[in-house]
């Protein structure tokens, strides 16, 4: 515990890192107004939360920082100096992104709501919470943003620096897991960011036109364990390499 | 009791050799001075000792244990590698909160050192914000955040100017003064010589002396005798029969390859009256040159010969 207190205290007093979590949860909030305000009819959850997707590549990026800044402005030598167990300050790490991501996803599906309601009743619409697979649109929100900061966390162990990391991220999710997906057929199966589209999606689908889809507890399953992956791979990396 | 303790330690980067076999002891409640020319392995040595560097052989003990093997390793040891090691956008009370926190050390103890090091006023200012002198402080502060009986310190006066590098000789003195062992690296071979119990002495990543400033100086070959007398012929033909050497100056002959005592002894024997008989000790600085000179990375045409 005194290990994450430490974690959290580091997080809570860079700007940087908090401004991130805070643009994560706006974005999606901005976006469930233009959802509130442009669609006809009874509004879903998925649809006022279609911000989500963005929401995700921040918490990705903080995911990186959270390690990247620690190797760019060398204090990970005063934390090993003060923890040379370095994996339990990764673990504690882990635990911030995670609790980080959690807080954010919350945050931002509650103001999403609150705020695409409102759009929608502006328009004379309403936001219907009784849809069916609303509950997993909920909960998978909150899985999926915690997944991709363990993903981003992953990545910025591995490559322990901030740039790169946040550029591996941002290609992977945007370009690389886009490709491949479209150029091997049931390759999105596999892919660690796509393997999760129906985690918080509200109608489940086979088929997103990408191949056949893995089911939201067997694909927050997979997704969650390549992120936890990559974050093993970092601790070996970190463990055996100069701080 | 010793509680440094390394052990064949041996560094490579790609396949330069940084430090290279070195082996040494630190012993406890004392100032050991960590000396060696730029380039020598000192940081490197400090990073190994601290588990920051993996060694490619060998290994270090701090108070007999593998660093990370120490239970609250703050309250064993405190370092300061590099006053730079901070985030810029952290201000600094929260830069020793994060600190303390990791080896559950009360926040009570953050503002002792904060007043410690004087920087009460500035702890809620970003660090970036600081000046060298600022951060060294700051720096210092997290060494002693767990009140550790070990303090290692890398250059801690590096970059300095004269009225923090007088800050940081007290400091040192006040650390030695409670009984903490400290092992300082520094250029400061005169404040060193006032301070250092014990000195290692490194070159080329390899242990060049394990010793002590007084057992430094009085080895090195610039120690003599200068010796005044009316018969001052007689006593030097009587001094080189005896196998020492014997340099005119003014009115004197300054005598190496003898001690003061072994002079007197000669000229009672030879009934030669003297008037003066001083023993002229080597610095520091001119002792450690002499030690190392030829293990210095970087050498200008001038050191060269002066060296040769």
């Amino acid at each position: 515990m005194a290990q994450v207190h430490s974690e959290w205290i580091k997080f809570r007093s860079v700007r940087s890192t908090v401004v991130l979590a805070i643009i994560s949860v706006f974005i999606c909030v901005g976006v469930a107004v233009i959802a509130g305000s442009n669609t006809v009819g009874p509004i879903s959850a998925s649809n006022v939360l279609l911000g989500v997707q963005i929401s995700s590549l921040f918490i990705m990026v903080l995911g990186v920082q959270i390690i990247g800044q620690e190797y760019r402005f060398s204090t990970i030598r005063s934390t090993f100096s003060a923890t040379p167990r370095r994996e339990r300050v990764i673990i504690a790490k882990l635990v911030v992104v995670i609790a980080a991501a959690a807080v954010a996803a919350v945050t931002l599906i509650a103001l999403s709501l609150g705020a695409g309601a409102l759009a929608s009743s502006i328009q004379g619409n309403t936001l219907d919470l009784g849809l069916p697979g609303t509950t997993r649109v909920l909960l998978g929100t909150v899985v999926v943003l915690v997944i991709n900061g363990i993903f981003g966390f992953g990545v910025g162990c591995i490559v322990r620096q901030p740039i790169a990391g946040i550029v591996i991220v941002l290609v992977w999710a945007n370009v690389i897991e886009n490709v491949l997906a479209g150029l091997v057929e049931g390759a999105a199966r596999w892919l660690p960011l796509f393997s999760m589209a129906n985690v918080n999606a509200q109608s489940m689908s086979n088929d997103f036109g990408i191949g056949n889809l893995m089911s939201p507890v067997i694909g927050g399953l997979y997704g969650a364990s390549i992120a936890l992956a990559l974050v093993a791979i970092g601790i070996f990396r970190i463990r055996s390499t100069d701080a | 009791m010793l509680v440094i303790k390394s052990d064949g330690l041996t560094k490579k980067f790609g396949s330069k050799t940084v430090v290279d076999s070195l082996s040494f002891e630190v012993a406890s409640g004392v100032v050991t001075g960590f000396l060696g020319p730029n380039g020598s392995g000192k940081s490197t040595t400090m990073r190994l000792i601290m588990g920051l560097d993996l060694p490619n052989a060998g290994g270090s003990l701090l108070n007999g244990k593998r660093i990370n093997e120490l239970a609250s390793p703050m309250r064993e040891v405190g370092v300061l590698l590099d006053a730079d090691y901070v985030h810029p956008k952290r201000t600094a009370r929260n830069h020793l909160w994060a600190l303390a926190a990791s080896n559950s050390i009360p926040k009570s103890r953050v503002e002792e050192v904060l007043a410690l090091v004087g920087l009460t006023e500035v702890a809620g200012k970003r660090v970036g914000n600081f000046s060298l002198g600022m951060k060294q402080r700051l720096g210092i502060a997290a060494t002693l955040l767990g009140d550790p009986s070990i303090v290692i310190l890398d250059e801690p006066a590096n970059g300095l100017d004269p009225e923090g590098v007088h800050w940081i000789r007290n400091f040192l003195s006040y650390l030695a003064d409670q009984g903490r062992t400290v092992f300082v690296s520094s250029h400061l071979l005169s404040e060193m010589a006032l301070m250092a119990s014990a000195l290692i002495i490194i070159g080329n990543g390899r242990l060049i002396a394990e010793t002590s400033v007084k057992e430094l100086t009085s080895n090195s070959s610039g120690a003599s005798v200068f010796v005044r007398s009316p018969l001052v012929a007689e006593l030097s033909a009587a001094l080189v029969t005896a196998g020492a050497k014997v340099v005119n100056d003014n009115d004197g002959v300054v005598v190496t390859g003898m001690d003061a005592a072994q002079v007197g002894h000669l000229a009672f024997e030879h009934r030669i009256e003297i008037h003066e008989l001083s023993p002229r000790t080597t610095t520091l600085e001119e002792a450690f040159l002499e030690l190392t000179a030829g293990f210095q990375e970087y050498q200008t045409e001038q050191n060269r010969e002066v060296l040769s």
